[in-house]
């Protein structure tokens, strides 16, 4: 293909994911960001079966939540880093920063690049809304903090309720995601969270904020993940089979208070879905698993909509049919996602889904993956929002 | 660590939160294309102008979604209250947080509500609202 800078597709499998690291994931790491952060790193490096040395990139999300990454590099005893990327942020950011590694990679701008998150995400600073401010001053915020409206699960609660308002979804089909990541969860040792629960355990959980129950909400938790990163031409010559960056996208689209177009049941995922089904040539049918942002159940739901599994409303019925559990026709979030494995804020979806594509999940391996999705936020509560398309080399 | 709830203001928002302490609702209004906006900008968003003035709005509005909490975030909120999201009448879109006063089997997609001024020990007013 020749190259046309109008045309996103000429980065198609251009890069891939060649290693995968972590640190443990728990509640309490007794650590610092910093050991989490160099934990991942080199193992992710060694998964690669790569040198320290060969790495000549390093790229990160935070929201201040973690010691600056030239204290990390300091860490890693790496002296000459030629390309860098820090980006400021959260439940937007995993796949999006993967991109940029992508894009990196594949012009040429660096070799190796390793992508990584950590964060104390319960024993240090908490996003959740428990026990210290949210960490982003945002001149929405004055308008909602007077109010008691100051916690994410706020945000998705009221979109929840506006989609059961209009559509009909029903606490049931929320509860059947906790109940399926859970079934999931139990077969992954690396996730917090292992004994099955049912419907019945979901129901009495304690209510958070209506419709949102304690098991609608995610983890908080302490960790690091890490991806390799490297042009597809390298990533041949080395000890897994690549798995190539197929298609990304990212996009900034209405927000939920001063920029909202009105509806909250639709998210900016539908603005990410087309540019990510059409850079990589594949669209909602050809994906084996997907990886979904859920740091509430209620996301899953509605990126199944907006990613085009299913029809506008059709995300509570497509749950309920079991579709979306490890065993389904779309198994979504097979390692428990943020509600049951921990919450290292979107790169441990990515992670799994590179195992799920090289086919090492073990006792959660789905059968014959090919393609995974694995999503950032869907939008709310600022309206940002990116994806990544993973396959398997050929 | 955990601050205070009160209104931090800005330069941009001061008037609201002024307005509010005198019991009238204010958004800003765009001097050339007549666009309201809040929260309030730097410059209009359709037309770019930065000739924006506060007008005062009706106070009244319907009720877009709605959310119970019954987690405790702060020590000085009471639970369980109820967040709305409120779209006033004057312009689509046109959305303001705040407390819902009535009672909680009343709230339903479209309730019609009326603003309500709530002065508050810390010397802000809120702004909530009622059926």
């Amino acid at each position: 293909m020749q190259f046309d800078r109008d045309d996103r597709r000429w980065w198609r499998d251009r890069a891939a994911i060649v290693g995968v690291g972590y640190s443990d994931i728990s509640k309490q790491s007794g650590t610092t960001t910093s050991s989490l952060a160099v934990r991942a790193i080199r193992d992710a490096v060694r998964d690669a079966g790569l040198q320290m040395s060969d790495i000549d990139g390093l790229a990160t999300h935070q929201v201040m939540d973690c010691v600056n990454m030239g204290e990390i590099a300091a860490a890693l005893g790496v002296t000459d880093v030629s390309w860098f990327h820090d980006e400021s942020g959260g439940g937007a950011k995993a796949p999006a920063v993967v991109a940029q590694a992508a894009l990196a990679c594949g012009s040429g701008a660096a070799r190796y690049i390793v992508v990584y998150r950590a964060l104390n995400g319960r024993s240090g600073l908490r996003l959740g809304g428990s026990g210290t401010d949210r960490p982003t001053v945002s001149t929405e915020l004055q308008f909602q903090r007077p109010y008691g409206m100051l916690a994410p699960a706020q945000n998705y609660a009221m979109a929840a309720q506006s989609h059961m308002s209009r559509y009909g979804t029903t606490s049931e089909h929320l509860g059947m995601i906790a109940v399926d990541q859970r079934t999931s969860a139990a077969l992954n040792p690396r996730a917090l969270m292992r004994d099955p629960i049912t419907l019945d355990d979901y129901f009495s959980s304690r209510m958070i904020t209506a419709p949102l129950r304690l098991l609608d909400c995610c983890l908080e938790s302490d960790g690091a993940c890490a991806v390799v990163i490297t042009s597809s031409d390298r990533a041949r010559d080395l000890q897994h089979v690549p798995v190539n960056i197929s298609g990304w996208a990212w996009a900034i689209g209405p927000n939920d208070f001063s920029n909202s177009d009105g509806d909250l049941t639709r998210s900016t995922a539908h603005l990410v879905a087309p540019r990510l089904w059409g850079m990589a040539g594949l669209g909602p049918a050809d994906v084996d698993v997907a990886e979904l942002y859920d740091a509430f159940t209620f996301s899953v739901l509605v990126q199944l909509e907006d990613y085009g599994f299913c029809g506008k409303g059709e995300g509570g019925p497509m749950i309920a049919s079991g579709a979306t559990s490890i065993r389904g026709r779309l198994p979504v979030n097979t390692h428990g996602g943020f509600l049951s494995e921990g919450y290292i804020h979107g790169l441990n979806h990515i992670c799994e889904a590179v195992s799920q594509v090289r086919g090492a999940a073990r006792d959660r391996q789905v059968g014959g993956v090919e393609v995974a999705l694995s999503t950032a936020q869907p939008g709310y509560l600022n309206g940002m929002a990116s994806a990544v398309l993973l396959s398997r080399a050929s | 660590m955990i601050s205070a709830l009160s209104p931090v203001p800005t330069e941009l928002s001061l008037p609201f939160w002024s307005a509010a302490k005198e019991h009238r609702l204010t958004v800003q209004t765009c001097t050339q294309c007549r666009k309201l906006h809040f929260p309030p900008v730097p410059s209009c968003t359709r037309c770019t102008s930065e000739a924006l003035h506060w007008q005062d709005v009706s106070g009244q509005g319907r009720v877009i979604t709605w959310t119970v909490t019954h987690q405790s975030y702060h020590p000085d909120l009471a639970t369980p209250y109820a967040v709305v999201l409120i779209e006033l009448v004057e312009q689509p879109n046109l959305l303001m947080y705040g407390n819902y006063r009535g009672a909680l089997e009343t709230l339903t997609v479209g309730t019609p509500v009326r603003a309500v001024y709530e002065d508050r020990p810390d010397d802000w007013t809120l702004i909530q609202w009622m059926p």
